[in-house]
């Protein structure tokens, strides 16, 4: 290795690691440490904004090892400052000491970055709702401020006060959605909506009434005109919120 | 190589907390915005179209943060193509990154000192010539603050300015930083600002600070502009002319009326450096 990348590298790996790796030779710790401190508290601030209830419900310690821990087991790829919460579910999705910190952890992050994914993304929801009458028959696709979500914790509701030990008795299903006014919204969704939600993102183009149909078949409900109909009112809520394209 | 059109006057460093209401209105004192490409690519919703509204009636300078000039990862060329695609869809009209590293195989998302070294100033001077011929346009180098650096063959000054003569860019001469350096590293400010290639000057940054209790200073650009930096401007102004003037503030960001005190401020001082260039008739 060159003599200049063995110094930068020697730079950085104290940084990183500032209680282990010692300053590097020569150099004076005061203003070392400077940089150790810089590097922390910009991330830091950048990580409490992207994650204010994961910094809400750690203890101090705790979010001090987390942003510590970012520096020393995750090499962070992306230079976009919005997409370092991309990157902090990533390092915690691939972290091996979970001791310490709630289980709820990830789920919680992947569910904080998301609203944030959905708040920036450059692709706007459609402006109008699919006209109800062809809601069932037209081939349906998700807006791209839309998403589907199923957890084990109710991570929507997880707050300083109410932070849960273990994975409730039924999985959490969200539909979490950028409105027309630009701010996100959730719904909570019954497992059945959860699954017609997802088949319209797993098979962009699906067309409801079938998809209703097939399922009717499969659980043989006697009554299929209402089975689909009501599946249809289902939808419809969330057309009014503009959250269907159609391809 | 395409010459950008450039900007004039003062500018302010755009921050999200101000886009909703530069987007109403953008107050006559400011000339020019400056703002970090890596904040705003790709962004949409509600900050991606007030940034378009902006743009359209202001110009940008994009002041990068992530490119890591001289550090040892591979050059990011998918972060450059997107910055040149940025610029167009901005009508940007400088594009400037700092003279520090950022990268060591992952991000550290701060800007670190360089080694003053002979292969530190011909690396970094080749990666912005490949940055340049990807943008198709020139960049400017900034001089950044600086607490330690792991190895000084060169001064400071004599290695500032040998990169951006070896690269052949142009340079964004940061008064505060030159400031900051010279409490920092005890030197003459002025004395700096004169080794330093003043003819690719193509615009200039100045900013607040805080002074640690030990009296290191930190730059933090989270504090007003002090005098002994005004005064270095005034000082620049008069041995290179006016150039373009950028006030940066990142945290602690008061009002906009206080920020415009700071931008009268740079307009005073150009006001003066014009009246001095051209002595009026009596």
């Amino acid at each position: 290795m060159s003599e200049l990348f063995t110094l930068q590298k020697a730079f950085t790996e104290h940084l990183r690691n500032p209680d282990v790796v010692p300053v590097p030779e020569g150099l004076d710790p005061r203003r070392v440490g400077i940089y150790s401190e810089l590097i922390f508290s910009n991330l830091s601030a950048l990580l409490s904004d992207f994650f204010p209830v994961i910094k809400s419900i750690l203890s101090d310690d705790q979010w001090h090892q987390l942003v510590r821990d970012f520096f020393i087991s995750h090499q962070a790829e992306t230079p976009y400052f919005p997409q370092v919460s991309e990157e902090f579910v990533h390092y915690l999705s691939g972290r091996q000491h979970t001791s310490g910190t709630p289980d709820f952890l990830l789920e919680l992050a992947h569910y904080e970055w998301v609203e944030l994914y959905l708040y920036m993304h450059s692709d706007d929801p459609p402006p109008n709702p699919i006209p109800e009458t062809d809601l069932a028959t037209v081939p349906l696709t998700l807006s791209p401020v839309v998403s589907p979500l199923a957890y084990e914790y109710p991570v929507h509701r997880i707050r300083e006060d109410y932070q849960p030990e273990a994975p409730g008795d039924e999985p959490t299903f969200l539909l979490v959605f950028r409105n027309k006014e630009e701010s996100i919204e959730f719904y909570e969704l019954q497992p059945f909506t959860f699954q017609l939600l997802e088949a319209i993102e797993e098979n962009p183009g699906l067309i409801a009434s079938d998809w209703l149909n097939s399922m009717a078949e499969q659980a043989a409900v006697a009554d299929k005109a209402t089975f689909i109909e009501n599946g249809i009112n289902m939808l419809q809520q969330f057309n009014a919120q503009c959250v269907f394209m159609t391809k | 190589m395409n010459s950008t059109p450039q900007v004039q006057g003062a500018g302010l460093g755009l921050r999200r907390v101000m886009t909703r209401e530069m987007s109403e209105h953008v107050p006559d004192a400011i000339d020019f915005f400056e703002l970090a490409p890596e904040n705003w690519i790709g962004l949409g919703g509600r900050l991606g179209r007030q940034l378009k509204i902006i743009s359209e009636k202001t110009p940008i300078i994009a002041h990068g943060l992530s490119l890591s000039i001289g550090g040892p990862a591979p050059l990011d060329t998918h972060l450059v193509a997107d910055i040149k695609q940025f610029i167009a869809d901005h009508q940007v009209r400088i594009y400037s990154e700092h003279l520090s590293y950022t990268n060591d195989g992952g991000q550290l998302y701060d800007l670190l000192p360089m080694p003053f070294t002979e292969e530190a100033v011909m690396y970094t001077a080749n990666r912005v010539k490949q940055v340049q011929d990807i943008l198709g346009q020139r960049m400017a180098l900034e001089n950044v603050s600086y607490y330690t650096t792991p190895k000084r063959d060169l001064d400071e000054a004599d290695f500032v300015k040998a990169v951006i003569e070896e690269a052949d860019c142009d340079m964004l001469l940061d008064v505060n930083n030159v400031y900051v350096n010279s409490v920092n590293h005890e030197y003459q400010p002025m004395d700096f600002i004169k080794k330093m290639p003043l003819e690719r000057v193509v615009y200039i940054h100045i900013a607040g600070h805080f002074v640690e209790p030990d009296g290191l200073i930190v730059d933090t650009h989270g504090a007003d502009v002090i005098h002994p930096v005004w005064d270095l401007l005034e000082q620049t102004y008069s041995l290179i002319g006016n150039k373009p003037t950028l006030l940066e503030r990142d945290f602690n960001i008061p009002g906009i009326e206080q920020l415009l005190g700071e931008i009268e401020a740079i307009h005073i001082r150009q006001k003066r450096q014009t009246q001095r260039q051209e002595p009026m008739n009596v």
